[in-house]
């Protein structure tokens, strides 16, 4: 399996040494396969969702994929715990790079 | 061969992991365009160094000394603190593009100063200052500067006035490809004792908040006892080692996690983030650090008072050697007498290699400049990791969502994806690749390591970095920039090297390379040569502000430019890939039809130099030199007679052949004469490639006789191109006849700036208007080694142009390579013009043999400006100086292109010829 995908993924030469002569040798040889592979088989295309922080709240706010902001605490169990957005006037939002709906645990 | 050849071997074999720890670290992550996630691309105010400390990095890591896994999971460098500074010294600063007058630079002063291919031998020295480190005045002088003034350096702070701050070394040693010992050495060079904390760390790269909740690496305290700290670092992917510490010292745990409250302005889930060293050491939170002696991130912590003059060392281990079993010596002490040993035996190796790399010829101040180019260009290795897809989504572009907002950059680039050990133009101020650049670096890294330049070659035609089109990415700023084709001349040089050290050519590899440049060969046909005439553009093509429009932007005149350069660059790709399907050849006939395609494309693309427009050809006989052509909208032409290094570049589109291609396939030869003879305007206006020279050798060139010598008239004319320090990149003509054209109601002129420029073009960071930059002096250098192999001792110029010296065009190479290696050797008054006028550089014991490679050099006193660590593509000096310490004349002209490989035993110069 594992030379197999390597040849898949053209990597021919690591493939013939697949068969590593010690275990350092393999975790060396593999590292860069598996970044590949890591990222090949998790990309599937996710629901548009934006993050933000409201700085005069101090909070996190979410726009989810029908355009719903909500509020969520940065805690265990976030979007159970989530809140309606009251936009107000004065309220400026400030985007929130996409990868920290990792860090706050958004399930999305 | 030497140990280090040996490790060099077992690696190549896939034996050992003997690079699988190196300096992979880079200098700056903050301020780069992995990190951007900015609206408009702003990406040096989108993350920056203000927030480095607080702002867990998405794409890699940062630091001072640093070193990292291959793939950058766990990470170890230094940071200091002499008790006076706002933060903690984690990271080299500098100033971004906008605080100075010259773009951005680093205001700190580092050297590599040594390192192996393996990295089994490094040594780093940091220059610490003990008062406050003056990271305000730097920007305020800076932002208040114009551009015609110099740069506001550290040193004209004061900052080091009386000699007060340490010189910190950090060397590493691999006592076994994953056991890496590391000393760190503190000098005060100051006059009165003073302290310094000392914290060497240990972190992940974040990986886990990003990634939906991976498993998450750990770090904790497992010492059994105080006076030997050890460190358990755990990743699921990388595995277990230890950091083992000497003496006492307080181990500070935290999460290498973004300070929201900080940077967000968002209460923290957990207090132990990213910055909580820093809080623990500068301002005296205790509680910032977790008592539990877990996290993902640690630093331990020695507080140090070095007497003056005086030196300490901090002891570490990073290994993969449990506690029990370190050491190997009874006690298992890490830092048993074995540690010396080993640091000392990783040393002498490291120069045993050099002394079997360097040639015994050279003296020591020419042996010193060789080496610290070396290690400059090994240390200069980073982990580069981007995702370009994720990076979209992640900022709301995805492509492939049918609403996605605009991105900035690369939204063309989504199938990339970047994550390998690369070498860096400058881990500080270029920590990104650039495939021109990269071309160029492996003509130096394959001088001490021969697979890595191989690697690095083919990883730019990779499926995850060659784009679909065949375009080769050019830098992160656009990868669909156009970088000039360098990589099929780099191709075919590592190509020959690897046959001659090996004894065997690697042509497997060299048939991969040639199949994926035969595509980015195609793009260019097909998107750089706009009439089909086979005359091309590219833009700025690497040479940035050398034209007197912005080549990559829409001219002011309308119409379009016809670049002699773009031509000159795409005749000498048509000559490498004719070199690379020759060599093929040799042992596979289908190759040999695809020799004379490119024999037939060369002479399309270099015949059009010449004859095509008529009174707006390139060629300007009464100037009797090479101009970019303007292609109005109402049909009419003219040249923009700038004398640059535009003009210069058809002169390198030149190599020989050896004729072997013709005598294994006579039918080559037979198509290719009747090609040529019943296309006799095609071969008229260039130099005839049927004309026999020096051992029957042909030469294909651009250039015929009478036009390379009045090229060359021009080209080492003291007044014009030829400085005491190599070829300028715009003649000196200019200084006082300054190009000037009006368009659309606006004046455009090109001076000869011998520095800096004096406009704001491509963000005012762009010199090539004068100064003298290495990579293009050594594309002349090696032209005129080819010119030399085919015309021989009888082909003579005068040089400079107008002395009466007479010499032969090897001579005049090694001649221009003098200037060039002059510029970081002593002269005879003991200076050393790459620091100009900066005395502490030149007088002080501590500082005069500590060596920068610049981005490029002033035209007139060879001072060293732009980028100060750019070893990368001036680390190719080092190439230069080889060559014609290890080649005759005599030798060149009875091998042919192989004298550039070939290492003849060190030829034994006069003394009076070395002191030059």
């Amino acid at each position: 399996m594992a030379v197999s995908l390597l040849l898949m993924f053209g990597q021919n030469e690591l493939a013939m040494n697949a068969s590593p002569r010690s275990f350092r040798a393999a975790r060396f040889f593999i590292g860069p396969l598996q970044l590949f592979k890591e990222r090949f088989m998790t990309i599937h295309r996710r629901p548009a969702l934006s993050i933000f922080v409201d700085r005069s709240s101090q909070q996190w706010v979410v726009r989810d994929p029908d355009g719903n902001f909500w509020v969520v605490p940065y805690d265990d169990n976030p979007w159970d715990h989530r809140q309606p957005f009251e936009f107000t006037e004065k309220i400026e939002l400030e985007p929130v790079p996409g990868h920290y709906k990792s860090m706050l645990r958004l399930p999305f | 061969m030497t140990v280090e050849h040996e490790r060099l071997d077992e690696a190549r074999a896939q034996k050992v992991p003997w690079k699988k720890w190196g300096p992979y670290l880079s200098e700056r992550q903050w301020g780069t365009v992995r990190e951007d996630y900015s609206e408009g691309g702003d990406a040096w105010n989108y993350f920056t160094h203000d927030q480095a400390r607080s702002r867990a990095y998405r794409w890699g890591e940062d630091g001072l000394a640093g070193i990292s896994d291959d793939q950058q999971r766990l990470c170890f460098a230094l940071a200091l603190w002499n008790g006076k500074d706002p933060i903690l010294k984690e990271r080299p600063f500098g100033l971004i593009n906008s605080e100075s007058n010259h773009g951005e630079d680093v205001k700190e002063y580092y050297f590599y100063v040594d390192s192996t291919p393996t990295h089994s031998y490094m040594k780093y020295l940091y220059k610490y200052p003990q008062a406050a480190y003056p990271y305000a005045d730097l920007v305020k002088t800076s932002r208040g500067r114009s551009r015609n003034e110099m740069e506001y350096e550290l040193l004209d702070t004061g900052v080091f006035e009386q000699d007060r701050y340490f010189d910190v070394f950090v060397e590493y040693a691999k006592e076994s490809p994953e056991d890496v010992l590391i000393q760190i050495s503190v000098h005060n060079r100051g006059p009165e004792a003073a302290e310094l904390v000392v914290l060497p760390t240990l972190w992940f790269r974040n990986q886990w908040s990003w990634h939906g909740n991976p498993a998450r690496p750990t770090l904790r305290d497992v010492s059994k006892d105080a006076t030997r700290q050890v460190v358990e670092a755990v990743d699921p992917k990388l595995g277990e080692c230890f950091l083992y510490c000497e003496g006492e010292a307080a181990l500070l745990f935290t999460e290498n996690e973004t300070n929201t409250q900080r940077i967000f302005g968002v209460a923290n889930r957990s207090p132990y983030v990213k910055d909580s060293i820093d809080s623990y050491v500068v301002h005296g939170q205790k509680e910032a650090v977790n008592p539990e002696k877990i996290g993902t991130k640690m630093a331990a912590l020695y507080h140090l008072t070095v007497k003056p003059g005086a030196c300490q060392v901090v002891r570490l281990r990073l290994s993969e050697v449990a506690p029990p079993a370190v050491g190997n010596d009874h006690e298992g002490d890490p830092f048993g007498g074995q540690f010396d040993q080993v640091l000392q035996r990783r040393g002498q190796e490291a120069d045993e290699f050099y002394g079997s790399v360097i040639p015994k010829s050279l003296n020591a101040d020419q042996a010193n400049v060789m080496r610290q180019a070396l290690a400059g260009m090994l240390w200069s290795k980073q982990f580069y990791h981007y995702d370009v897809d994720k990076w979209l989504e992640e900022r709301g572009s995805d492509p492939f969502k049918p609403v996605h907002k605009a991105a900035p950059r690369n939204d063309r680039w989504h199938h990339m994806y970047n994550g390998d050990v690369i070498s860096m133009p400058d881990k500080w101020e270029y920590p990104w690749y650039a495939a021109w650049d990269l071309a160029f670096h492996v003509l130096a890294l394959t001088l001490v390591d021969p697979d890595f330049g191989k690697s690095q070659l083919s990883l730019m035609l990779r499926e995850r970095y060659m784009h679909p089109n065949g375009q080769i990415p050019a830098y992160e700023w656009n990868f669909g920039d156009v970088n000039p084709p360098v990589h099929a001349w780099s191709t075919i040089f590592a190509y020959r090297l690897d046959k001659l050290k090996q004894g065997l050519g690697d042509k497997d590899w060299l048939k991969g390379c040639f199949q994926k440049l035969l595509l980015n060969f195609t793009w260019w046909v097909n998107r750089k040569d706009r009439s089909g005439r086979n005359v091309f553009e590219g833009g700025f093509l690497g040479l940035d502000n050398i034209g007197v429009f912005d080549r990559s932007a829409p001219l002011p005149t309308g119409g379009f430019l016809e670049q002699a350069d773009g031509t000159a660059w795409m005749a000498l790709f048509c000559q490498n890939m004719l070199e690379i399907a020759a060599e093929l050849a040799t042992t596979d006939a289908d190759y040999a039809d695809m020799a004379l395609k490119f024999a037939e494309h060369f002479l399309w693309i270099a015949s059009s130099m010449g004859h095509l427009g008529g009174e707006t050809e390139m060629w300007d006989d009464e100037d009797g030199f090479y101009y970019d052509v303007l292609r109005l909208p109402d049909g009419t032409a003219r040249r923009l007679k700038v004398r640059s290094m535009v003009g210069l570049l058809p002169l390198c589109a030149v190599t020989t052949f050896e004729g072997e291609l013709l005598k294994k396939y006579p039918e080559i030869g037979e198509r290719l004469n009747w090609f040529l003879e019943t296309r006799p305007e095609l071969s008229a206006a260039i130099h005839d490639p049927t004309k026999a020279g020096v051992a029957g050798r042909r030469l294909a060139s651009i250039l015929d006789e009478t036009r390379l010598r009045r090229v060359l008239a021009k080209m080492l004319d003291e007044n014009e191109f030829l400085s005491e320090f190599g070829i300028r990149s715009l003649s000196r003509y200019h200084a006082d006849h300054p190009y000037v054209i009006q368009a659309g109601g606006q004046e455009y002129r090109v001076s000869y700036l011998p520095a800096e420029s004096d406009t704001g073009m491509f963000g005012g960071n762009s010199n090539w208007r004068g100064p003298i930059w290495m990579p293009v002096n050594t594309l002349i250098v090696r032209a005129l080694m080819q010119y030399y192999v085919y015309y021989g001792n009888e082909f003579t110029v005068e040089c400079p142009t107008g002395s009466g010296c007479q010499m032969n065009l090897y001579q005049v190479a090694e001649e221009i390579t003098r200037r060039l290696t002059s510029i970081f050797l002593k002269d005879a008054d003991g200076r050393r013009p790459v620091y100009g006028g900066t005395e502490k550089f030149q007088q002080d014991p501590h500082w005069r043999d500590c060596l920068q490679f610049f981005e490029y050099f002033h035209g007139d006193n060879g001072a060293g400006l732009g980028a100060s660590h750019q070893t990368g593509w001036t680390g190719i000096i080092a190439r230069a100086m080889h060559l014609f310490a290890t080649t005759t004349a005599e030798q060149a002209l009875q091998l042919g292109k192989s004298a550039a490989i070939v290492e003849i035993e060190p030829k034994a110069k006069p003394a009076a010829e070395l002191a030059k």
